[in-house]
């Protein structure tokens, strides 16, 4: 790892504002993605923002108005084990305690979940071209090109996936993601404006303007019952990332389905909304897609390569055991 | 001012930590990780590295109570901070119980992962004195040892609990 | 439980002092044979023991190697003074200083400590640069220019042995091919044409790496009077020994080396590297203590792991399940340099012939060198992939002859104390109570093909050597020493070149001694792995140490034990036969109280005839084969395991997830109980892990990249991948061992990949001909019209002259008959 400068901000606004004078620092929260980078020498920062001293960001606490609000800087060990998380969002809590390993869910935060890079063997290998890091081709497309964990939508030019297993399961909630610091001041995003496609040459996928921190994100109150399973298929139990993500969100309206949420992580290279299967269970009753959604719907879009051709089936799968899982738990 | 990023005169960095209840200042250049600190600077080489990578669960120890891996935590942000390597786990008794089950039952064989798993299990036994075989495949899971198996140090970590409930049996009917 | 009265023999006069500890073992062992807590184990458990990169000297440099990004170049030029004018930085280095190549066998000293006129793989070193610390000699490697001329790259055998470009070496059999083997025992196509069944099989291993946890660390000091000394985690330090004398032109008398304990080898640490030669030459040039860890990345570069091996199995199967000629071949490949590669090829088909009768038996193999990282030996080494395709394949012929798969291998076992086809020597053969004990404690019978859907067992067996027959280099010399020296306050020094890798070689070197000597293990001193100071030990590789360490520490035992039994006698009064050694005590059998301290007999003997200091050391027996070839695959003994695997798949995903596994193991005899069943519980740990998840697999597209040099994305299995096992020991004492004792290390891996095939099979109907058995592989299976995921096809190996031996039974001896003056191979250059 290459020295860098430490700059220890006690508050989000000092770090924002030590983001915003500092170009080209970059925030560190629990480091668990970014420290494995630096060591790599995949990016080496010569100013690090460190949040350990930050206080006013982890914070999980239920508003007035019903809101959840899920500080950035929550542990997923917080998230797994607080009682507010797993009583109202459950899912949530569970895709926290399945990810990685217990000693990473104490260090990795939700915000760095949510910021996480891709996986990508060629993006991660420093000596190796990438799109991500200016080569004009991506080689997982290429022939010959690992591909078995690569994304399978919207994976051209860039075929990467993210590997956030929360993400979908925070879609499938109806998150939005409130953001600080920037140029205009804190403001909320819809949860997949977090994102945004990945462009030659610039590694990361979060459409943050400069100095923005993701703060926390929050999960609206509805007025109707939400009913969230997730599910994921995995090679390795532990200390390992799913091959497919699956998260499925019901807003219901007595034993109808008033409005879904479906969400993929691990298939494109960012958190991935299924917007077809959405389509397949809006305003069907809960026994009908119980007895007739086969997943298949999720997968409606995929353009996988040779060696991801198994992943759209397993997409299906996921999303079967999400919906199945959402009708289980109530 | 300028950083010096490696050779003879890098700059360092000073911080005061708390290891194995002994307070410990130590200066170290500021991208140094827990993991270096403790073996390079402070000569606590019994934590081992497997990867450096967070990867493999080799150089846990704990952070305030908590296992995390040293590899994937500064130096700096450990000041003021209580840390527990496996040199802390011994007293001048000797080993602990939990040390001494994993002797007895084999579940160190080559023994690098060994300093890992026992401080994970130091910290699951303090929170959950009789685990289930299921809690510990879960609170293990972050471990990685190629030469066990995991099973040996399953039997260890029970012998050590079971061997806690009865000392703790035995000093109540004493004390009652 | 019988002893061995021919072990230990000087000349194999019974002298009394002899025959009373023969009479003392026959009584029962005190210690072999139990589980005492190990020597090592406390200060594993206190985080005390001191591995290599524990290890720190005043003024120590660190040094990094700067490793090829590319996969075949011709080195044009290699500039490293630009990174010695960088501050911190003490000395460079580059080919040019180590001219002299090396390698672990020596038909294959194909190696330079850095690299010369190529690299040959992504991770090839080229230079080396030693600093003040590990961060200035990272950022000094950017400053070495060098220029490459890229070479074409082979990434694929079958390409290889088209020999359409320019070989990696200039050894070798044959251009890119660096061994073809050829070797027919009996009536081969006579025995497939008389056959019932004729099964023609093609399979696939993937390599694998053995991920030992501790990453190589090396380091090297110049000592004031110019000798050199170098602490290492190495398996073999005799062999590293042997290289750096080689390289550095150093006489082996002033080159020390210590192997500190490994955190885990299974045969990743047993060839000399690279950067063991780097450090040693850095520090005789800086005249500074030079220390080496390489990272995570590095050990996969250094690898010497499983080879890929595709496989096609022609075996004639009789109605009855009776195996009536078996003609198998391999092709290996190699990655870029020799390794124990000529071994490892011909261990691809050396142990084919030890579990079931085969009485005609011919193997075709083919080593290639690729631009990959080198394959080596790891546990089990080059006969895991053979095991596979042969236990699978004895599943399918079970099926198509109508046959249950144990019955089926229980019915033509192999005889025990016989010769195979192939003029191998089996000693003890426990495989059929093996078959009968996981038969029995499993639920076979209840299980095989009557689970439900989804979920299935699968029976698979194998036997491994108790040590190489024969050593890695021809001399004549033991393969194991130990000595004895008894103080007189009844302590006991014992020094050994063995190497503890984890196994629990330390614990059973004591063992022996203490069994024999009556003292406890905390009486005993270990000194180990030290060439200046031990005796050799050839290492830790191929299940040799409790074999053959465990004999020599029998003899020198027992000659210690001599003089003191004879200077007791005298005092006592009692016949020497009569006395015992126990408790640390030497007292007289029929009356106990008749005795006195084991350090009181010490002095009594030391005033009778000097200090006591014996050594002890073994050579393995001759082996009955004579052919070219005949030198791998014999040994004293062999082990004998069978496993039963239940797994569950799941149909929608793919995903395999072992549910319970039955083991049992013919060990001859336990010496350390505990670790014997460690050792397979670690074995199935691993082979689960070759069976499902790992793979050191590469992409095609950047020539020979690893494709996944992290421990992540290279998948082991974490506690939630790890079954509950159920072990059975057999214990039949082998008369050529030590106490009876054969190997644990290696052999209970071998029946577990198979296994789980074969349960994978019985769960969903399909074959995946190929290890690791992912998901993907599984869904494609379960698509494919043929319900099989496999290999395809088998290149022609070009096999020229083939080797003719006759068997036993057809009166051979051995011999093969010389071949006429050979003609050119078909592939051979001009």
């Amino acid at each position: 790892m290459k020295a860098f400068r430490f700059l220890r901000p006690r508050t989000l606004a000092e770090a924002s504002e030590a983001l915003r004078r500092e170009p080209g620092a970059v925030p560190k929260a629990g480091g668990v993605d970014l420290l494995d980078r630096w060591k790599e020498r995949v990016e080496e920062p010569e100013v690090v923002v460190g949040l350990c001293d930050v206080t006013d960001g982890a914070a999980l606490r239920l508003e007035e108005d019903g809101a959840l609000v899920l500080g950035a800087l929550a542990t997923l060990a917080d998230l797994a084990g607080s009682d507010l998380v797993r009583r109202f969002l459950p899912a949530l809590a569970r895709a926290a305690d399945q990810a990685a390993s217990p000693q990473i869910r104490h260090r990795a935060t939700l915000g760095g979940n949510l910021a996480q890079a891709t996986r990508c063997g060629y993006w991660r290998l420093r000596s190796f071209p990438c799109l991500l890091r200016g080569a004009s081709r991506c080689p997982v497309r290429e022939p010959g090109g690992v591909q078995e964990t690569a994304g399978i939508f919207a994976n051209d030019p860039c075929a990467s996936a993210h590997p956030s297993s929360v993400a979908p399961v925070l879609g499938a909630l109806g998150a939005e993601i409130l953001v600080g610091g920037g140029p205009e001041g804190g403001r909320g995003l819809a949860f997949e404006a977090l994102w945004r496609a990945p462009e030659p040459g610039r590694s990361d996928v979060l459409a943050l303007e400069p100095g923005e921190l993701i703060r926390a994100v929050r999960i609206p109150p509805s007025a109707h019952p939400v009913r969230v399973g997730h599910a994921e298929v995995r090679q390795r139990a532990a200390f390992d990332w799913p091959l497919v993500t699956a998260a499925v969100g019901l807003t219901l309206d007595a034993d109808r389905i008033r409005e879904a949420r479906v969400w993929l992580g691990s298939v494109a290279p960012t958190p991935h909304r299924a917007r077809a299967a959405e389509a397949a269970l809006t305003g069907r009753r809960l026994a009908e897609v119980r007895a007739t959604f086969d997943g298949r719907a999720a997968a409606e879009g995929a353009t996988p390569l040779p060696g991801t051709a198994y992943k759209a089936g397993l997409v299906a799968v996921a999303a079967r055991r999400a919906l199945a899982d959402a009708l289980e738990r109530s | 001012m300028s950083e010096q990023a490696a050779g003879p005169t890098a700059r360092r960095v000073q911080a005061t930590w708390r290891v194995n209840g002994e307070s410990v200042t130590v200066a170290f250049r500021p991208h140094r990780t827990l993991l270096e600190v403790l073996r390079e600077d402070l000569g606590l080489t019994g934590t081992k590295h497997g990867c450096e990578l967070g990867e493999c669960g080799t150089c846990t120890v704990l952070l305030d109570g908590e296992p995390v891996l040293s590899c994937l935590v500064l130096g700096l942000e450990c000041e003021g901070r209580e840390i527990r390597t496996v040199e802390g786990l011994a007293g001048p008794e000797g080993p602990s119980d939990l040390q001494r089950a994993f002797a007895e039952l084999g579940a160190a064989q080559c023994g690098y992962c060994t300093p890992g798993f026992l401080l994970v299990a130091e910290h699951v036994l303090a929170r959950e004195p009789r685990p289930t075989r299921a809690q510990l495949v879960e609170e293990l899971s972050g471990n990685l040892c190629r030469c066990t198996g995991y099973l040996k140090i399953y039997e260890a970590v029970e012998r050590a609990a079971q061997r806690r409930a009865e000392g703790a049996a035995a000093e109540g009917r004493h004390g009652g | 439980m019988g002893v061995d009265r021919r072990h230990g023999a000087d000349d194999g006069t019974p002298t009394p002092e002899r025959r009373g500890l023969l009479d003392q073992l026959a009584e029962g062992y005190r210690v072999v044979g139990a589980s005492p807590v190990r020597v090592d184990a406390l200060a594993k458990v206190t985080g005390e023991t001191r591995f290599a990169d524990d290890l720190s000297l005043p003024r120590m440099l660190h040094c990094k190697l700067l490793r090829s990004e590319v996969a075949h170049a011709r080195l044009l030029a290699v500039d490293a003074a630009p990174a010695l004018a960088l501050p911190g930085v003490v000395a460079v280095l580059t080919g040019e200083a180590l001219p002299i190549p090396f390698g672990i066998l020596p038909v294959s000293q194909d190696e330079h400590a850095l690299c010369r006129d190529k690299v040959r793989f992504v991770g090839d070193p080229i230079a080396a640069v030693a600093a003040c610390d590990e961060d200035t000699a990272f950022e000094a490697l950017k400053a070495i220019r060098v220029e490459y001329e890229p070479l074409p790259v082979l990434q694929d055998p079958a390409e290889a042995l088209k020999n359409e470009v320019e070989p990696l070496h200039d050894h070798g059999d044959d251009g890119n091919v660096h061994k073809r083997i050829a070797m027919q025992f009996g009536a081969v196509e006579e025995g497939l044409a008389d056959a019932d069944l004729v099964l023609d099989d093609l399979f696939f291993f993937q390599g694998n790496t053995h991920l030992p946890m501790e990453q190589h660390a090396a380091l090297a000091v110049r000592e004031p009077d110019g000798r050199l000394t170098i602490w290492s985690s190495t398996q073999t330090p005799h062999y590293l020994h042997r290289a750096l004398s080689k390289v550095l032109e150093m006489p082996p008398s002033r080159v020390r080396v210590i192997a500190c304990p490994n955190g885990g080898g299974f045969g990743g640490k047993s060839d000399p590297f690279n950067h063991e030669i780097v450090v040693a030459k850095l520090a005789l040039m800086s005249g500074r203590p030079v220390k080496i860890a390489l990272t995570r990345e590095e050990v996969f570069y250094c690898h010497r792991g499983r080879h890929p091996v595709l496989m096609r199995s022609r075996t004639g199967f009789r109605r009855d399940g009776g195996i009536t000629a078996m003609h198998f071949q391999t092709l290996l490949d190699g990655g870029a340099y020799g390794s124990y590669g000529v071994a490892s090829t011909y261990y691809t088909g050396a142990l084919q012939t030890v579990t079931y009768q085969v009485p005609a038996y011919r193997f075709d193999g083919v080593r290639c060198f690729t631009n990959k990282a080198p394959c080596g030996p790891k546990r089990g080494h080059g006969t895991p992939q053979p095991r596979f395709g042969l236990e699978v394949q004895i599943d399918k012929a079970a099926e198509a002859l109508g046959l249950d798969p144990a019955e089926m291998r229980l019915a033509h076992l192999q005889p025990p104390h016989a010769v195979t086809a192939n003029w191998l020597r089996v000693g003890s053969m426990g495989l059929g109570a093996c078959i009968r004990q996981v038969v029995e404690g499993s639920g076979w019978r209840q299980k095989f093909r009557r689970l439900p859907r989804g979920r299935g067992v699968g029976l698979a067996c194998a036997s491994y050597i108790c040590g190489a027959g024969l050593p890695i280099y021809w001399n004549a010399m033991p393969h194991s020493g130990v000595t004895v020296q008894l103080d007189r306050g009844g302590g006991v020094a014992v020094l050994c070149g063995e190497t503890e890798i984890g196994q629990g070689s330390d614990t059973v070197l004591a063992q022996v001694v203490a069994e024999i000597l009556g003292v406890d293990l905390l009486d005993i001193r270990l000194h180990v792995a030290d060439t200046q100071l031990t005796p050799v030990d050839l290492g830790s590789y191929s299940s040799r140490v409790t074999m053959m360490v465990g004999h020599a520490a029998f003899q020198a035992a027992e000659r210690a034990r001599a003089p003191v039994a004879r200077a007791a006698a005298r005092h006592l009064g009692v016949p020497a036969d009569r006395l015992r050694f126990a408790e640390r005590r030497v007292f007289d059998v029929q009356d106990p109280e008749r005795g006195m301290a084991f350090a009181e007999a010490v002095g009594l003997a030391e005033a009778e005839g000097g200090t006591i200091a014996c050594a002890g050391s073994y050579t393995p027996p001759a082996t009955p084969g004579r052919y070219r070839g005949a030198g791998v695959g014999p040994s004293p003994a062999y082990s004998y395991t069978a496993a039963v695997v239940e797994v569950s798949v799941d149909e929608e995903t793919g995903v395999v997830t072992p549910e319970h596994v039955w083991i049992a193991h013919d060990v001859g005899q336990c010496i350390h109980r505990l670790s014997v069943i460690g050792q397979v519980e670690g074995s199935v740990y691993m082979g689960l892990g070759e069976a499902l998840m790992e793979e050191m697999a590469y992409r095609p597209n950047r020539f020979g990249v690893h494709k996944i040099p992290s421990m992540l994305e290279y998948k082991s299995p974490t506690t939630k991948e790890m079954p509950p096992v159920t072990t059975w020991l057999i214990e039949d004492p082998d008369p050529n061992a030590p106490f009876g004792a054969k190997e644990v290390g290696q052999g209970p891996l071998l029946p577990i990949m198979p296994a789980v095939a074969n349960a994978v099979y019985d769960a969903v109907g399909v074959r995946v001909d190929e290890v690791p058995i992912t998901p993907d592989k599984v869904l494609r299976a379960l698509a494919a019209p043929d319900r099989r995921v496999g290999p395809k096809r088998f290149p022609d190996l070009r096999i020229g002259e083939v080797m003719r031996v006759k068997t036993e039974a057809e009166g051979g001896d051995g011999t093969a008959p010389r071949p006429p003056r050979a003609a050119a191979r078909p592939g051979a250059r001009a």
